[in-house]
């Protein structure tokens, strides 16, 4: 039952990343300024969001992993 | 010595290191067992797995197609970053299950699942057939890279021919002794020479005719704003064009069967899923080389390029750099041509190899005998690359969208097979060849509607009709469809090894 929590949760998280580097979403950052970290902004957007990936990801695998060792 | 001379002396330093490593990868019984020789028995570890995933994505062209895209497009490169980044998670969840039921029956390749699910030698020989035309001209594009990228930094002195085929003669032997194992250790050596030379070129040609990054966009957003926010220059992607884009290759990344069928050849589930938490980060590695195609835009403002995938080459060209770094940059591009490609034609073959012949065939030949067998498609299948690359029309972008769209079209079969009881052999079947039509259809017979990428309104038509068909037909026996769900269900450190069954036999 966790297994479908746990997928049900992520599977939200990931949906959310896809959204936001997609159409509508991006039509709200794409802008030049602030340049960040050297970058333009929209650019910038991409790589946050994939920072938020690798995040969610290792928040998956903690979980996923702790459940089984607790049991 | 000219400095041509350098270039080529350490060029070819680096190609004999490659060699060396990819020949001393070799054991025993790698000539002995498919096994070992597809999937290095089924033992890499996190370290290795992950290079030779990013081989896929470290092609030639990521460093002449990308930063000819943010050349010559601007903004809408940042696709491919997106993509990366989401691309790999579906196999977060088919990749364990797969590997479980490969250990058990003894699968090797994609299409072998596949086939065992729905019961069908045809599906696996059709399967192998849509890879094998996506694989072809897209090893084609890493050998005219290679190529393309020697005559460029030597000046012309190393013809086009030959740096193509010496750069590929490397990659044959390697792959040929030493199989999977071999990739793996010389992708782990070019790969961190690629993420080396990504960053050196990607900061130095900014601050070589910028003075920075920085200053870099600043001066960009003030002569030609457009380049840097979609649509991009000349509106050269819509939002919907641009969306489309990166969801059809998030579906489509992890069903290339270089990438799935690397999901057999981890050690563990935990192996594949570490490597599916860095995979993002490759993505960063692509920032320094979209910073070059970025640089283009106004150093070539007065005299646009012709052909804007030669950025990379004419930047350095002019910054002057000296050979020595001329020659270590090239090591480091032609290392991600050699490894995509070694990649390439060690699935090709072994998908030649297994759903093709031993499905179609039943043939009863010795493991030894099916070994020697995907050695010799190694080298037929560089060797046609090779002569494609040489007299390749200039259609070959074209059909790379085909390979894309068709290898698209596995994802819903592949989902269904693990998730959906009620799927049946003519529902994969009728899904499959709709969907790939409908993609064939709107790439080239017609604009895609919408704008919305052909491989989308291909996916679509592919899930509704195998939804459709599947409902239509006989469904198909419960025991058999209850045995594969289950044994996919059974992690893999819990298999007994008196369970695994030699499918093979």
């Amino acid at each position: 039952m966790n297994k479908k929590k746990i997928g049900l949760v992520m599977g939200i998280y990931f949906f959310i990343c896809l959204i936001a580097i997609t159409w509508p979403a991006i039509s709200y950052v794409n802008f030049i300024y602030p340049l960040v970290l050297g970058m333009p902004f929209l650019m910038f957007w991409f790589v946050l969001w994939n920072l938020i990936i690798v995040i969610g990801l290792v928040i998956t695998y903690m979980w996923e992993y702790s459940k089984e060792e607790s049991r | 010595m000219k400095d041509w001379m350098v270039v080529t002396a350490i060029t070819s330093a680096y190609l004999l290191m490659v060699l060396v490593i990819g020949i001393k990868a070799r054991r025993k019984e790698t000539g002995t067992s498919l096994d070992s020789y597809i999937a290095d028995g089924r033992s890499i570890g996190l370290f290795v797995l992950f290079f030779i995933m990013g081989a896929e994505i470290f092609s030639a062209f990521a460093f002449l197609g990308g930063p000819g895209w943010t050349y010559s497009k601007g903004a809408p490169g940042l696709y491919i970053i997106g993509y990366l980044g989401l691309g790999l998670i579906p196999l977060w969840v088919l990749g364990p299950k797969t590997a479980r039921l490969g250990k058990k029956y003894g699968y090797l390749t994609q299409a072998e699942l596949v086939s065992a699910r729905f019961q069908s030698k045809g599906l696996s020989a059709l399967m192998a057939i849509i890879s094998v035309g996506a694989f072809i001209p897209y090893l084609t594009i890493q050998i005219k890279g290679a190529g393309f990228l020697v005559d460029a930094s030597t000046g012309g002195n190393i013809p086009f021919w030959l740096g193509s085929l010496i750069a590929f003669i490397v990659v044959a032997v390697y792959v040929f002794t030493s199989g999977l194992r071999g990739i793996g250790w010389t992708n782990v050596v070019q790969g961190i020479v690629m993420i080396a030379v990504a960053w050196i070129i990607g900061l130095a040609i900014p601050y070589k005719f910028y003075g920075g990054v920085t200053n870099m966009f600043h001066q960009i957003a003030a002569q030609a704003p457009d380049y840097l926010t979609l649509p991009g220059h000349h509106h050269a992607m819509s939002f919907a064009a641009f969306s489309s884009a990166l969801v059809v290759s998030v579906i489509g990344l992890s069903m290339w069967p270089h990438i799935f069928s690397k999901s057999y050849s981890a050690n563990s589930e935990k192996t594949l899923k570490k490597t599916i938490i860095l995979y993002p980060l490759y993505g960063y590695i692509l920032i320094p080389i979209f910073f070059v195609g970025f640089a283009g835009i106004l150093v070539f403002a007065g005299h646009p390029l012709k052909q804007s995938d030669t950025v990379l080459v004419k930047l350095i060209e002019r910054a002057n750099f000296s050979p020595w770094l001329i020659g270590i940059l090239l090591s480091g591009a032609l290392a991600a041509a050699m490894s995509t490609g070694a990649n390439l034609a060690h699935t090709a073959a072994s998908v030649i190899v297994r759903d093709f012949y031993v499905k179609l065939f039943k043939t009863k030949l010795k493991e030894r005998s099916l070994v020697m067998m995907t050695r010799i498609l190694v080298l037929t299948i560089s060797l046609l690359s090779y002569l494609l690359a040489l007299y390749s029309p200039s259609s070959l972008v074209s059909l790379l969208l085909i390979a894309y769209g068709g290898v698209v079209q596995f994802f819903p079969i592949i989902v269904a097979a693990f998730f959906w009881r009620r799927v049946t052999k003519a529902g994969a079947y009728a899904g499959l060849i709709s969907g790939t039509l409908v993609m064939v259809y709107y790439s080239f017979f017609a604009p895609p509607l919408f704008d919305i990428h052909a491989g989308i309104l291909g996916l679509i038509v592919n899930v509704v009709v195998l939804f459709v068909v599947s409902l239509l037909t006989q469904p198909m026996p419960e025991t058999h469809i209850n045995q594969f769900i289950e044994d996919s269900k059974i992690p893999l450190d819990q298999i007994k090894p008196e369970e695994i069954v030699k499918a093979m036999q």
